[in-house]
């Protein structure tokens, strides 16, 4: 029984960090309509660039954290400028984009192992990955940061999709980028306010998967996909779907470990993909944005 | 000498990888992430059967061939019904099931990570155990993927599934079931690539479950946008030039931690810059479309 709770709360912990991934990832592909994989890019160079100004430079935390959130948004916001966009104007192939985002996380995963080596990277123990212990419960105050700012995450989208103009904007062009156009709307700059505001709420993701084991060159790309696969699941266009989908992927994640062997946790969260998106090819709550 | 044939063998390998990829991405549009399972597939069989003590390669090459088309026939029953996007991830769910799977059953058939000393194929009383001899097996494995590939191109069969790739609805009309065709293809596909494994393991007579991830897949696209998709000649291109340069990379005497990420960063960039300047390839006559 304690094992039981103990790994729902994992469950719940790396749920949670999961569900950054998938609601900031949601916002941009509910936009942009881009299969933006190097959406890992994007947090995993952030950890890197944090474990090097926090151990190496020995910046402050805020000003660490600082610099990576200024980074996260220039890199989201370079990504979409530099490679979607131009293919757009002259392709408009969804496959040529996709190939990009593929080609640009492999390159950022191999950049990154040769320029830090591919050994784990350990972020300094701190306040954060103290074990504290209820009974025979362990937590840290890391878990209850990462359930904490996944739901902040959440509200920031839900708050600045309906309560903010350029957020109401954003919906327009997601539903319809042409009527969106003919409104007056720069949907060039709300496809470049998303992938930045996208950005910055997934940085501190790579930071908090950091604290809790290390961060690699490869820690992201997997993550990335159950965080895509929660999106499919809740519904594109709903960030609380994704966000629930996102939960549950993590606590079946660890809940099955009661049964199965860990060496076999990606075939049973990519295998209940396939089997959903067989019965139900649009997804669990369909297609949201297009109504 | 011995190492001029190695890197040919290996050209050999990766042309019928490309090639084949080719047949699903330019023919029918069908884009995969998930050729290195299929690879892995016929890897992987070829060694836990030899390893057995079966020694005849006819029999083997028949059951690898039931396996993975087998496998082609459910994924493409299971996922074809998805278009695009979903696609692709459901490719790279396939792809993550096979890591899986491939880790499992070296783990519980050799209790190790790894399977070692598989047998060198002997294939009527002759052992190919020189690079020399192993070479004429690999030449003669890909002439013959490669007149598949080209037979199918020009066929009846490959002009419908070009038909189906540009106007799926067309084909409905004239009383043809797509999906039929598209399951065709990536049975095919899935033959030649599995095919491609056994030689693959039967030449460096080690499996390596972590040499069949998706970054191998990458590598087989890149190859393919590289030389430009829609010909076999264009594919094989790439593969000879994608085989051939990391070859070159490893001769800079770098240690073996720089030499593996450098080459994937080279894929990396090659298929980057490809999409923005060039996405039909060198050789290519038309534009990815999808």
């Amino acid at each position: 029984m304690n094992l039981f709770i103990q790994l729902l709360f994992n469950g719940l912990s790396i749920g949670c960090s999961i569900a950054i991934i998938a609601v900031s990832f949601g916002l941009i592909y509910s936009t942009s309509r881009t299969f933006h994989i190097a959406h890992s890019v994007v947090f995993v160079s952030s950890a890197y660039l944090a474990y090097f100004l926090f151990t190496t430079a020995k910046f402050s935390a805020l000003l660490t954290l600082m610099i990576s959130a200024l980074w996260s948004i220039v890199l989201g916001m370079g990504i979409y400028y530099f490679f979607y966009k131009p293919i757009f104007m002259k392709s408009g192939s969804g496959l040529v984009v996709f190939i990009t985002s593929l080609a640009l996380t492999i390159i950022s995963e191999n950049f990154l192992s040769l320029l830090f080596k591919a050994d784990p990277k350990q972020l300094p123990q701190n306040i954060l990955t103290n074990p504290i212990k209820f009974n025979s419960l362990t937590l840290s105050l890391l878990d209850i940061t990462t359930i904490l700012y996944a739901i902040l995450v959440l509200v920031i989208i839900i708050y600045f999709l309906n309560g903010t103009k350029i957020g109401r904007m954003t919906k327009a062009t997601s539903s319809d980028p042409e009527l969106a156009i003919s409104k007056g709307i720069d949907i060039e700059k709300i496809y470049l306010f998303t992938y930045g505001l996208g950005s910055l709420l997934v940085m501190p993701a790579g930071i908090l998967i950091g604290l809790r084991g290390s961060i690699t060159p490869g820690m992201g790309s997997s993550l990335n996909m159950i965080g895509v696969m929660s999106v499919i699941f809740g519904g594109i266009g709903n960030p609380i779907g994704a966000f629930i989908a996102a939960i549950i992927l993590g606590l079946i994640r660890n809940i099955s470990l009661l049964v199965i062997d860990s060496s076999w946790i990606s075939t049973l969260t990519f295998g209940i993909f396939l089997l959903v998106i067989l019965i139900q090819p649009k997804g669990i709550m369909g297609d949201r944005s297009k109504n | 000498m011995d190492y001029f044939f190695n890197v040919l063998i290996l050209i050999c390998i990766y042309v019928i990888l490309s090639t084949s990829l080719d047949i699903v991405f330019s023919n029918a549009g069908i884009f995969s992430v998930s050729h290195a399972a299929f690879f892995g597939t016929g890897a992987l069989i070829y060694a836990i059967l030899s390893k057995a003590g079966i020694s005849n390669y006819l029999l083997i090459i028949s059951i690898v061939v039931i396996i993975a088309s087998a496998i082609g026939a459910i994924i493409a029953a299971c996922t074809l019904r998805i278009r695009g996007d979903y696609f692709i991830i459901a490719s790279y769910a396939f792809q993550m099931i096979a890591f899986d799977i491939f880790y499992n059953t070296v783990r519980f058939s050799s209790g190790a990570s790894v399977i070692y000393a598989i047998p060198k194929p002997i294939i009527f009383g002759i052992v190919f155990d020189t690079n020399t001899k192993y070479f004429g097996l690999a030449l003669i494995v890909m002439l013959v993927c490669l007149y598949i590939c080209w037979r199918l191109s020009k066929s009846q069969f490959g002009t419908v599934l070009k038909a189906v790739k540009d106007d799926e609805m067309a084909i409905q009309a004239t009383g043809r079931n797509p999906l039929i065709f598209k399951i065709k293809a990536l049975v095919i596909s899935g033959i030649l690539a599995s095919i491609a494994g056994m030689i693959y393991s039967g030449y460096l007579t080690i499996f390596v479950p972590n040499s069949f991830t998706i970054d191998l897949s990458t590598a087989i696209i890149a190859m393919v946008i590289f030389g430009g998709s829609g010909n076999v000649l264009g594919a094989s291109l790439g593969a000879t030039v994608l085989v051939i340069i990391p070859q070159a990379i490893s001769f800079l005497q770098l240690p073996a931690t720089v030499v593996g990420p450098l080459q994937r960063l080279l894929y990396g960039l090659i298929l980057v810059l490809f999409m923005r300047i060039r996405p039909e390839g060198l050789l290519g006559k038309k534009k990815l479309i999808v």
